[in-house]
């Protein structure tokens, strides 16, 4: 999992504050525990934290909290959990360097 | 004189869609997804062998491939010579004749049609009435739910990611594919297949590498 997409020490503290806020419904709950439990593992989400959280960011009736817990689930969704597969680029004009080149350069750049 | 057997892989997909500049937004979205769910796109745009005739090579990639995707959006008359591409309906045309009467080793092929707006195709292509067509209304996102959805049930692959991780990540990817071409010396308006291909499985490699 890339180093910036796992919960940051601000979402993490927030994560927590939500698990003991007695008002805190059950679905921010859930999501706070998700992205609580990425801050020291490297386990992704689980399809259904991603499908919560998707759920709760397109929700007109979700608070700025649950809707941030839920950009960071999803964040960690999404990193590393691609099966590409390898395979030979026949008629590129790159050689495999030289694309993993300009793809870094951009992403050290954002 | 004896057939010989299709050298399948249950990798491949294969994509019959227009290639035209109106369309790159849904064909980008098309490769990408396709790549994320970890399977390999094959196209007609891929690099030719050496004397590989266009009808060679589409025979050669419906052979190869367990899978096609098949757009027919691009039946309206086009503005150069006032008439409809019938390139797609064709291919289509192809692929089903080769799972009604070729045989056991095609009639398990995975075939997934597309059209823009549902009910379209049926008005000038009668014949295809009964089969489940698919409405993307010129939408990525909605074609990327298509084709991930298709590809879990068909595949019955159980690692594949979320709609809205893979529609997510092509958002990144297709924001940041310009400045990628600029990083590696090419016109990302000019962008060849190949290099499309190259650069998706790249970016989306480096994710889990990062």
């Amino acid at each position: 999992m890339p180093k910036n997409e796992r919960t940051g020490a601000k979402v993490a503290s927030k994560a927590s504050k939500t698990l003991r806020n007695s008002a805190a419904s059950k679905t921010t709950k859930s999501l706070a525990g998700s992205a609580l439990s990425q801050s020291r593992t490297k386990n992704k989400s689980s399809e259904r934290a991603a499908s919560l959280a998707s759920k709760t960011l397109t929700s007109k009736g979700s608070s700025k909290s649950a809707k941030s817990l839920a950009g960071s689930v999803l964040t960690q969704r999404s990193a590393s959990a691609f099966p590409v597969k390898s395979f030979a680029i026949i008629g590129s004009t790159l050689s495999k360097s030289e694309r993993s080149a300009a793809v870094r350069k951009v992403a050290k750049k954002k | 004189m004896a057939r010989t057997k299709a050298a399948i892989n249950p990798d491949y997909v294969f994509i019959n869609c227009p290639f035209t500049t109106d369309y790159r937004a849904l064909f980008d979205c098309m490769v990408f997804t396709i790549l994320a769910c970890g399977f390999q796109p094959r196209s007609a745009l891929e690099a030719a062998d050496g004397g590989d005739v266009r009808m060679d090579k589409i025979v050669r990639l419906i052979k190869e491939s367990t899978y096609s995707i098949h757009d027919l959006s691009a039946v309206a008359l086009d503005d150069t010579n006032n008439l409809p591409r019938f390139n797609m309906p064709f291919e289509l045309g192809m692929v089903i004749g080769c799972k009604k009467i070729a045989g056991r080793a095609y009639a398990s092929r995975s075939v997934l049609i597309l059209e823009q707006t549902k009910y379209t195709s049926q008005k000038c292509l009668s014949d295809i009435a009964g089969q489940d067509l698919k409405a993307h209304g010129g939408q990525p996102q909605t074609l990327c739910r298509i084709v991930r959805s298709w590809l879990v049930a068909e595949s019955g692959r159980s690692k594949i990611p979320g709609q809205t991780a893979i529609f997510n990540a092509y958002t990144r990817f297709s924001a940041e594919l310009p400045d990628i071409c600029g990083a590696a010396d090419l016109e990302y308006e000019e962008l060849i297949y190949p290099d499309l291909v190259g650069l998706a499985q790249q970016w989306l490699q480096e994710q889990a590498k990062a």
